[in-house]
């Protein structure tokens, strides 16, 4: 028997989304084959990963051996700016889930860290749809042409998210809750807003490792083969994949922090896996040590 | 691709001979095509069509176990890409590595931990099953030690041999034969050994070669020479280079029906991470991208435990929710004065509520209904979550004689079936919880402060 290897060729390509201002922007997406199938295809930009940054309290990620991240900066533009110059993270999320001050102070402080760092910036809502239709369209007029990536969009909300993305020039992450088929309806409405292609993100809604995992899992792998393999153009949007959250509040996570950031890292991997084209992780351990497995084992050295 | 029966029809001799015991060629075509005969019954069958028959009937990857009993490790037999496709079938062995220039303290400690590390979750037993023994010594002595120390110390504990020198894995398989190790690599340099050394066919062996293409001769050979139970290792020098050896093996045994690349794959993170958490996160890439046997040199408690958990979620059927027991859990030593929150049995349900009732720190229980697997809505919407039979679990649940008060919480929704439900609990008082397990930590402390007031 000769063996000849199984190459498959895609017929559809994922969107390039550019994230952040001019200078230092960060592209993400772009492939025309499955994660890591550079022998059958060409990835551009490979998956990216996000530090998230609470916009009211931040958590103390102390541990004995792997660095130091006590007494962080309550400060959010202090806190983004040591993560940049101690980690070189590419792209910053602001999170404001659970956070309890009004909206025109959650705004304020968005802006703020807005203003200070220069690298690309992610905000993620409070999830509460009627919040989130004022908070993040309001952000989106303040900082035009910075590029931001704004959502949740829900099919709650879109509209008045997606106005305003289309008015600033920002990018938007559309959710829906573990559906396939709901993704493509919320991308098609979206476009239907004025939105291009390339400035949708999709967030099919990550839960963590034990907790549900497998679904996410199922549903981005399911997404990134109807975009190569059907070349359906409305699910072919990277894939965005926010974990943190999630994965610290598991009793798994809080009981040993060693082994919550081995059940983040391992939930980042996983969606990487499957497709995810940007992870927001909480903990900069995480960030440390899946960036190391990203750049060390899941480079491409040919290609480069 | 299943063979039909009429096809297979068509191409015997149909002189309806009755040799294979049936009355007709027809009868014998579709007694085949079910694989409940097996071609050689017909002895004027074509060869051709007999290899294709047997070729069609026998998974398109091979099943392999690794020791004996119901420890016995089961790879193989899978027969999807992707897990949505329908089921990822037998979970990798996770085997944790000893050589034998480790001190005899190392290697008793390591044995213990793998016997201490099992965990429980979903009804479910998790533990990694083999031990991977290493001749890196030189001395063959020193390796038939570690193995002898391994029969003795771990009883269940499944067994790959690893060793360059191909005596030292043939002396060492002549003690640990009954456990039924795999013996690894066999490469270019030892295969001739091996087919004349091998006296038992059916031994597991791990073939090893620099890339797919070289592998595929050696195992050819060993196939003709009687060999069946083979692990690949295509020896891919970093994750990316393993994500494409194991995709392109499975893609040629499920899509080209390539036999000759139709058995599961052994990997080894062990090899290529310098730091424990690095060797974690390979061995979780590994278990997502269809690795048979993943063979690491560090396992801990934190370590261990989440790479069991992806590994279940993983392998889980999508085809089949996945349930937990029906029963009353405790939660934070609940006493009789205790709230009671009820919902279904779907694992994530579970999972949400009691996670937010153990942070609660209210002393709680909480009674899990069988509902299939079903979620709240599911459930009620098909009729396994509504009054009648809750009420009914309730009675049989036992929940009565553990509280020395009758009110129940319900998930919020559902809370349209609170008049029924009490109805047919006259003697509770039926609360409607929150929708979102997120409420559920403000909710119970309320409860246990009604439940404390109206005790005193």
């Amino acid at each position: 028997m000769v063996y000849q290897p199984a190459i498959d060729i895609y017929s559809g390509k994922i969107e390039e989304v550019i994230l952040g201002p001019g200078g230092n922007s960060v592209r993400i997406g772009g492939e025309d084959t499955l994660p890591f199938h550079s022998f059958e295809g060409v990835l551009p930009n490979p998956p990216k990963l996000a530090l998230e940054i609470c916009i009211t309290k931040q958590a103390d990620w102390t541990e004995e051996k792997a660095g130091d991240f006590s007494n962080l900066p309550s400060e959010p533009a202090d806190l983004a700016k040591k993560y940049i110059e101690e980690l070189g993270i590419e792209i910053i999320a602001l999170q404001f889930a659970g956070a309890a001050i009004s909206i025109d102070e959650m705004a304020k402080r968005a802006i703020k860290v807005i203003k200070a760092v220069d690298i690309p910036i992610i905000i993620y809502g409070t999830g509460v749809s009627e919040q989130d239709q004022i908070l993040l369209p309001q952000i989106a007029a303040t900082c035009a042409g910075k590029g931001l990536l704004l959502g949740p969009a829900k099919k709650e909300n879109y509209r008045e998210i997606a106005a305003a993305c289309v008015a600033y020039d920002q990018r938007v992450i559309a959710q829906t809750p573990l559906d396939v088929n709901a993704a493509k309806q919320l991308n098609i409405m979206l476009i239907k807003e004025g939105l291009a292609a390339d400035q949708i993100v999709i967030d099919p809604l990550s839960s963590a490792l034990g907790y549900g995992m497998e679904y996410t899992y199922s549903v981005m792998e399911r997404i990134k083969l109807a975009a190569l393999v059907h070349n359906d153009k409305m699910m072919q949007m990277p894939i965005i994949a926010n974990i943190g959250a999630e994965c610290w509040k598991t009793k798994e996570a809080k009981e040993d922090i060693t082994q919550g950031v081995l059940w983040e890292g391992i939930t980042a991997l996983c969606f990487i896996l499957a497709g995810a084209n940007i992870v927001l992780l909480k903990s900069p351990h995480t960030y440390k040590l899946t960036q190391q497995i990203l750049s060390k084992h899941l480079t491409d050295v040919e290609a480069n | 691709m299943p063979i039909k029966g009429t096809d297979i029809q068509k191409r015997l001799p149909g002189t309806n001979c009755k040799e294979c015991g049936l009355p007709t060629c027809f009868g014998f075509a579709m007694k085949l095509a079910t694989g409940k005969l097996k071609p050689d019954a017909c002895p004027y069958i074509a060869q051709s069509l007999r290899e294709e028959i047997e070729n069609l009937l026998t998974p398109p990857v091979k099943l392999v176990v690794i020791g004996t009993g119901e420890q016995a490790l089961n790879i193989g037999e899978e027969e999807v890409m992707f897990r949505h496709e329908k089921t990822f079938f037998h979970p990798p062995g996770l085997a944790l590595l000893i050589s034998d220039t480790e001190t005899d303290a190392e290697i008793t400690a390591k044995i213990d931990k793998l016997q201490e590390l099992q965990f429980k979750r979903v009804g479910m037993e998790l533990r990694a099953e083999l031990l991977a023994l290493q001749s890196l010594s030189g001395e063959k002595a020193k390796f038939i030690a570690l193995v002898e120390k391994v029969l003795s110390q771990a009883a269940t504990a499944g067994i790959v041999l690893i060793a360059k020198q191909f005596d030292h894995l043939l002396a060492a398989q002549e003690i640990c034969n009954d456990r039924k190790p795999l013996l690894y690599p066999i490469t270019a340099a030892n295969i001739d050994d091996a087919i004349a050394g091998l006296n038992e066919r059916a031994t597991p062996i791990g073939v090893q070669a620099e890339g797919i293409e070289e592998l595929v001769p050696l195992v050819e050979k060993l196939r003709s020479a009687g060999f069946e139970q083979i692990v690949l290792d295509p020896s891919s020098k970093n994750l990316i280079e393993a994500i494409r050896d194991q995709t392109l093996i499975r893609r040629a045994a499920l899509k080209k029906d390539f036999r000759l690349l139709g058995f599961p794959t052994i990997t080894f993170p062990c090899f290529l991470a310098k730091e424990a958490q690095e060797e974690v996160l390979l061995a979780a890439s590994l278990i997502a991208k269809y690795a048979g046997i993943i063979v690491v040199r560090n396992i801990k408690r934190h370590s261990l435990f989440p790479l069991l958990v992806e590994r279940m979620n993983i392998y889980t059927d999508p085809r089949r929710p996945m349930t937990v027991e029906e029963k009353v859990y405790e939660i934070n030593s609940p006493d009789a004065a205790a709230p009671v929150i009820l919902t279904t049995n779907f694992a994530l349900t579970y999972f949400a509520v009691s996670s937010e009732m153990e942070a609660s720190k209210v002393p709680s229980f909480l009674c899990i209904q069988n509902t299939e697997g079903l979620c709240v809505l599911a459930a009620w919407s098909t009729g396994k979550f509504a009054a009648d039979t809750i009420a009914s679990y309730i009675k049989r649940s036992g929940i009565a004689d553990k509280i020395n008060h009758r009110n129940l919480i319900i998930p919020g929704y559902v809370a349209q079936i609170k008049g029924e439900l009490e109805e047919e609990l006259p003697d509770w008082q039926i609360i409607v919880g929150t929708r979102e397990a997120s409420g559920i930590p403000a909710l119970l402390k309320r409860q246990k402060q009604l439940l404390e007031l109206s005790g005193s």
